[in-house]
């Protein structure tokens, strides 16, 4: 038997009494339990959900096995419980979960999380969220099997969430009168609630460690493998100092840099762990490679840095599974290829690749929409394709070097791009999405409606 | 761990049992207590805050004297005492105990409060304030019909087939009600809400009725009126237990096209209310408090009353009229609303009182002798007192003031002396409810911090250093006194022991079930009064009841009405200034619809300037369809250093009876501002 959370909307009246409960039991932070509203602002054309949600102690826990730390296990209970002092702050479990539960505390620099209010249930008591609910709402279930109906806008990743959620059926939307559902008076409040855009300057500024990260991982590979290829050793250092900054610079990404080190304790199923594992091989590669040139065969010093490669994008696609990202053309093991196409021959491989970012570019024409960070990014990557072609066309020395910086340009700009449209399945954004779409249609039908009456 | 079964003894509906447990007299953990069948789940977001509350490093726990500066420094309990004690002898020596303003707000109830009375008369008298600023309006209406304020108990609301929730938020105000009005609806019942917004409430409605603010009364006798012409009434009920229907039935002009004009609500729409409610067979209407704040609050009320008056819903199961139950206060002599006239019974003589709801003019009228002492407890009245720019410039005049709190309250701060309050879990108390038939123990669990004496104590001390002779028979019971007190106040009525009291909530014997059930009314008539010569005779209404417009305080051309109900995170100004409070909700917002935003050029964030000729406040909006156009929305209670002061918009004024407060009358218009 599994422990799970037993919601039921129709009781819910969002009074956040579950919520306090969890920060006074816990002593955790605000937003450990979250309420999630479908339609906020309650426009009239759509209903009202409440959903007061923690961790959903899935059976499939990609929080759990994607960790590196291996700072997660899974009691008799199935309650998924994380160990704060085997946490080194990554935070990519807060990528992979798609119900927002385990969040960084920011103050502490590792990761809390909802455990079922681990010291209540040694004495037998309920949750606190569960016992301070004031109309029963909230309760706890115990069960084989979960698998139920979610509703469309809850975000199912197959991870098997220990959840039930009654009552989403109930209307909680009353008929109005006198009704307001003049769809065109209610455009300021739909403007307000659905244009909740990604502040995406803002999520780079926090992600920079990565992007710095993997931008020195690819430059590193993709030397290591130039030569490699050409069979010409010379500048055998950069790809080592390049790599020794990466390992600098993701440390500097962790909330507990001091726990570094449990990065590699979880290579049987996180995906971290394995990127991290690569990157001290190719680390070591490149330092082999500068100490004794030669010694390490080429096929070697290829196969580590493609895999290495490859296990950086891996980490990216175990969290975001969307076609998005896998075709993108900012992704580790492309950017890092395409850039050593440039120094191999033929050129038609070079020519290739520059079409399939083309095409990556275009499918992402979206990104126009976006802030002015994305939009100048998503431009500089739009104009290097076809500028580069027409500097190296003259083929002398500056309009090379000249191409070359562009290139270099457009690459950056793509994998910064990259972090931009990164986006796991989340709660919040599910919703959010979901009802605009849901409530564009409703007001397109009654246009519609109103239109032929 | 030990454990009790407690209440909460703040203003609210619910006045839940919780279960608590306590570690070296430190409360550790709330649970549910299930055998109050009207909470039987767990204590609202405030009620589990007391975990927080009672041990925050911002509470009050010495007391404090203000220096020229305006700063608090601590001072010892002797110190405090003996400088108040002196400031009331000197007072009441020069001009006489009403030279002594006692004000006392709602925020603790227990029969412990009663000793500050007897203080006070033991002192030889004070100024006091009679009325309220909650809810008389609506006590006195349902008085002047039924006699009595009384309805069936919470679950029985799971019984009915209909429930109209008349200006009523319980999801915010009285949450566990919607575990039985949940039942209800897994019943089959049919829900209906209505109120100008679209509140949280509503969600879980299948009707929402959003009329104009203050025209409920027309929306009420237009359905009344409906189902008299189709002859939907109960005649056998009527001709058995109402008077004054027949005067009721041909005098009543209002039709459902005129209220149309009135509410705005369609005829059709209140002609299908009228008929469901009539055919309903067990019809609850449950009406709320915000609506009864008007100018014509009571006859309001009145006229909601008359649709199950008239339907026969009074005195059977899964039907009523809720507004107020006061079947739990048996210990005392005179209930609300009598209590709240200005000289109620034995209290003439001693008291000289001013009205709360127009307490700073009614405070600058008083010549003879003026204040010269001001005590305060239980309540922040800087926050709460309708127009309260001017009431803080009549306690700016007082020149030595005592607030009793357990925090810095805005009122707090303007005091010379703060002597801090006790907390819930720190004095035995017997706590009874408003809406659910229980009384409650709360048991002391727990000594009080710092110097903290409870406020029975700190009467006492200063009855000693005045030479008033307290004692037993003062009722100013001394600490080891206190206990044998309580038991002595309530062992004269009847109905339960005491022993069984302190295992947990008690319904006393006297409690009736369904409420009239006996059909007696303690009218003159003896019958449930439509027509009522009272009603005429002290507060000048109607004795019918009727639709009178909402005053507009000579500010009808300013196009917003202000209203500033209550929301789930405080019990009016308590409650928020507490960490896991704010962490939760975050901050006050103006909530504006999104047609007026639109016309504003308003987007939720943009902070506003909100005005009329008697102030102005600042604050930032957010927009919503949960707000009817033309309406204004800010949670009351706010305390200054919160962004509120939102009171000093509001018009002193009473209601047309009870002696409330008519603060949603408040007309205002805003602008946006950029600092």
């Amino acid at each position: 038997m599994r422990k799970g959370f037993t919601f039921d909307a129709a009781r819910c009246v969002s009074c956040n009494a579950c919520n306090a409960a969890c920060m006074l039991e816990n002593g955790l932070q605000p937003g450990t339990r979250s309420l999630f509203v479908w339609n906020e602002a309650a426009l009239p054309l759509k209903n009202v959900i409440n959903l007061s949600m923690a961790c959903n102690h899935c059976e499939e826990p990609v929080c759990a096995s994607g960790c590196p730390a291996s700072a997660y296990t899974i009691d008799s209970g199935g309650a998924v419980i994380h160990h704060p002092e085997r946490c080194m702050g990554c935070g990519y479990c807060t990528w992979s979960c798609p119900y927002d539960a385990p969040k960084i505390n920011p103050a502490l620099g590792y990761i809390e999380k909802c455990h079922f209010c681990a010291g209540r249930a040694t004495e037998g008591i309920e949750p606190a969220c569960v016992t301070a609910c004031p109309t029963g709402a909230l309760k706890i279930t115990e069960s084989d099997n979960f698998d139920h109906t979610l509703p469309s806008w809850f975000p199912d990743t197959g991870i098997k969430p220990s959840l039930f959620l009654t009552g989403m059926d109930n209307p909680g939307k009353p008929e109005i009168i006198p009704s307001n559902n003049d769809p065109e008076e209610t455009n300021a409040v739909v403007a307000a609630v659905t244009d909740g855009r990604y502040d995406k300057t803002g999520k780079l500024k926090q992600e920079w460690s990565l992007a710095v990260f993997s931008l020195l991982i690819i430059a590193a590979a993709a030397m290591l493998i130039v030569s490699a290829v050409s069979g010409n050793n010379t500048g055998g250092l950069i790809p080592f100092l390049l790599m020794a900054g990466a390992l600098a610079v993701s440390v500097t990404h962790l909330g507990v840099p001091g726990k570094a080190w449990r990065a590699v304790l979880h290579v049987r199923s996180s995906p971290l762990s394995r990127e991290i594992v690569m990157v001290l091989l190719l680390t070591l590669t490149s330092m082999a490679n500068w100490l004794w040139p030669y010694l390490i065969p080429p096929p070697v010093i290829i196969t580590v840095s493609l895999l290495t490669l490859i296990s950086l994008d891996l980490v990216y696609f175990g969290a975001d599974r969307s076609v998005n990202i896998r075709l993108h053309s900012g992704q580790a093991f492309f950017t890092s290829i395409y850039a050593v196409s440039w120094f191999i021959e033929p050129g038609i491989i070079f020519i290739l690749f520059s079409m399939l970012a083309a095409i990556s570019v275009v499918r992402r024409y979206r990104s126009t929409e976006g802030d002015q960070a994305e939009r100048i990014l998503y431009f500089t990557r739009a104009m290097a394709l076809p500028l580069v072609f027409m500097l190296i066309y003259p083929g002398n020395p500056a309009t090379d070097i000249a191409a070359l910086a562009l290139f270099i340009a457009g690459m950056t700009a793509d994998r910064l791009l990259f972090y931009l449209d990164f986006n796991p399945p989340d709660i919040k954004r599910s919703i959010k999405e979901h009802f605009k779409t849901e409530y564009e249609k409703e007001r397109d039908k009654q246009r519609q409606d109103s239109g032929l009456s | 761990m030990k454990e009790f079964v407690t209440v909460c003894p703040r203003n609210c509906y619910s006045t839940c049992s919780f279960r608590i447990f306590t570690e070296g007299g430190r409360v550790k953990r709330i649970l549910p207590f299930e055998g109050n069948l009207a909470t039987p789940e767990g204590p609202c977001i405030k009620g589990l805050a007391y975990l927080e509350r009672e041990y925050s490093a911002d509470r009050l726990i010495y007391p404090l004297r203000k220096q020229p500066d305006g700063s608090f420094i601590r001072i010892g309990t002797d110190e405090a005492l003996s400088i108040i004690a002196d400031r009331l002898t000197t007072a009441r020596a020069k001009h006489g105990p009403h030279s002594v303003l006692f004000y006392k707000g709602s925020g603790y109830s227990g029969l412990s409060n009663d000793i500050a009375g007897n203080f006070w008369r033991l002192f030889g008298g004070a100024t006091t304030t009679y009325g309220n600023l909650c809810w008389p309006a609506g006590l006195e209406a349902v008085r002047l019909t039924m006699g009595e304020v009384k309805h069936n108990v919470p679950w029985d609301l799971a019984n009915a087939s209909m429930i109209i929730l008349w200006g009523k938020n319980p999801a915010e105000t009285n949450v566990q009600e919607m575990i039985h009005i949940d039942r209800a609806k897994k019943n089959g019942a049919r829900v209906v809400v209505i109120d100008p917004r679209r509140t949280l409430t509503a969600d879980k409605a299948d009707l929402l009725i959003r009329p104009r603010p203050g025209t409920d009364a027309a929306l009420a006798l237009a359905m009344a009126r409906v189902i008299i012409d189709r002859g939907l009434t109960d005649k056998e009920y009527i001709s058995r237990n109402v008077t004054g229907f027949e005067k009721f039935a041909s005098s009543l002009d209002m039709t459902p096209d005129k209220a149309q004009m009135i509410t705005g609500i369609p005829a059709s729409t209140i002609i299908d209310l009228a008929v469901a409610a009539a055919g309903a067979g067990r019809l609850t209407v449950v009406a709320g408090y915000g609506l009864q704040r008007y100018t014509n609050g009571g006859q309001t009320i009145r006229s909601i009353l008359s649709i199950p008056v008239i339907t026969g819903m009074i005195g059977r199961p899964g039907c009523g009229f809720n507004f107020a139950s006061l079947q739990s206060y048996i210990f005392d002599d005179l209930k609300e609303p009598l209590s709240y006239y200005p000289d109620p019974g034995s209290d003439k003589p001693f008291r000289r009182a001013i009205s709360m709801a127009t307490f700073g003019p009614d405070f600058f009228a008083l010549k003879d002798p003026p204040i010269e002492v001001a005590w305060i407890e239980r309540g922040n009245p800087v926050t709460q007192l309708p127009g309260s720019g001017e009431a803080v410039k009549a306690l700016e005049s007082v020149p030595f003031k005592v607030v009793v709190d357990q925090f810095m309250t805005d009122t707090a701060a303007m005091a010379d002396i703060v002597l801090p309050a006790k907390g819930i879990f720190e004095q035995a108390d017997v706590v009874g409810s408003y809406w659910n038939p229980y009384i409650q123990y709360k048991p002391k669990v727990g000594d009080p911090p710092g110097e903290v004496i409870p406020e029975s104590e700190i009467y006492r001390c200063l009855a000693e250093l005045i030479g008033m002779n307290p004692g037993p028979g003062s009722g100013i019971p001394a600490p080891d006194e206190y206990e044998g007190w309580l038991i002595e106040r309530i062992s004269h009525t009847t109905g339960f022991m005491l022993e069984e009291l302190m295992r947990g909530p008690v319904i006393p014997d006297q409690n009736e079930h369904p409420a009239y059930a006996g059909m007696e009314f303690n009218t003159p008539s003896g019958k449930i009064e439509l027509w009522s010569d009272r009603a005429a005779e002290i507060w000048g209404v109607n004795p019918l009841p009727s639709y009178d417009p909402p005053d507009d305080y000579g500010e009808s051309h300013l196009p917003f009405r202000l209203m500033t109900p209550n929301i789930a995170s405080r019990i009016h100004s308590q409650f928020g200034n507490l960490g896991v409070i704010r962490h939760v909700t975050g901050g006050p917002a103006w909530e504006i619809s999104d047609a007026d935003a639109a016309r504003k050029g308003l987007k939720s964030g943009d902070r506003i300037r909100i005005f009329n000729s008697r102030g102005e406040v600042k604050g930032r909006v957010t927009v919503t369809a949960r707000v009817k156009e033309g309406s204004l929305i800010f949670p009351n209670g706010i305390w200054l250093s919160e962004g509120g002061g939102v009171n000093r918009l509001i018009e002193p004024r009473e209601t047309d009876m009870g002696h409330g407060a008519a603060f949603h009358n408040t007309r205002v218009d805003i602008e946006k501002i950029t600092l």
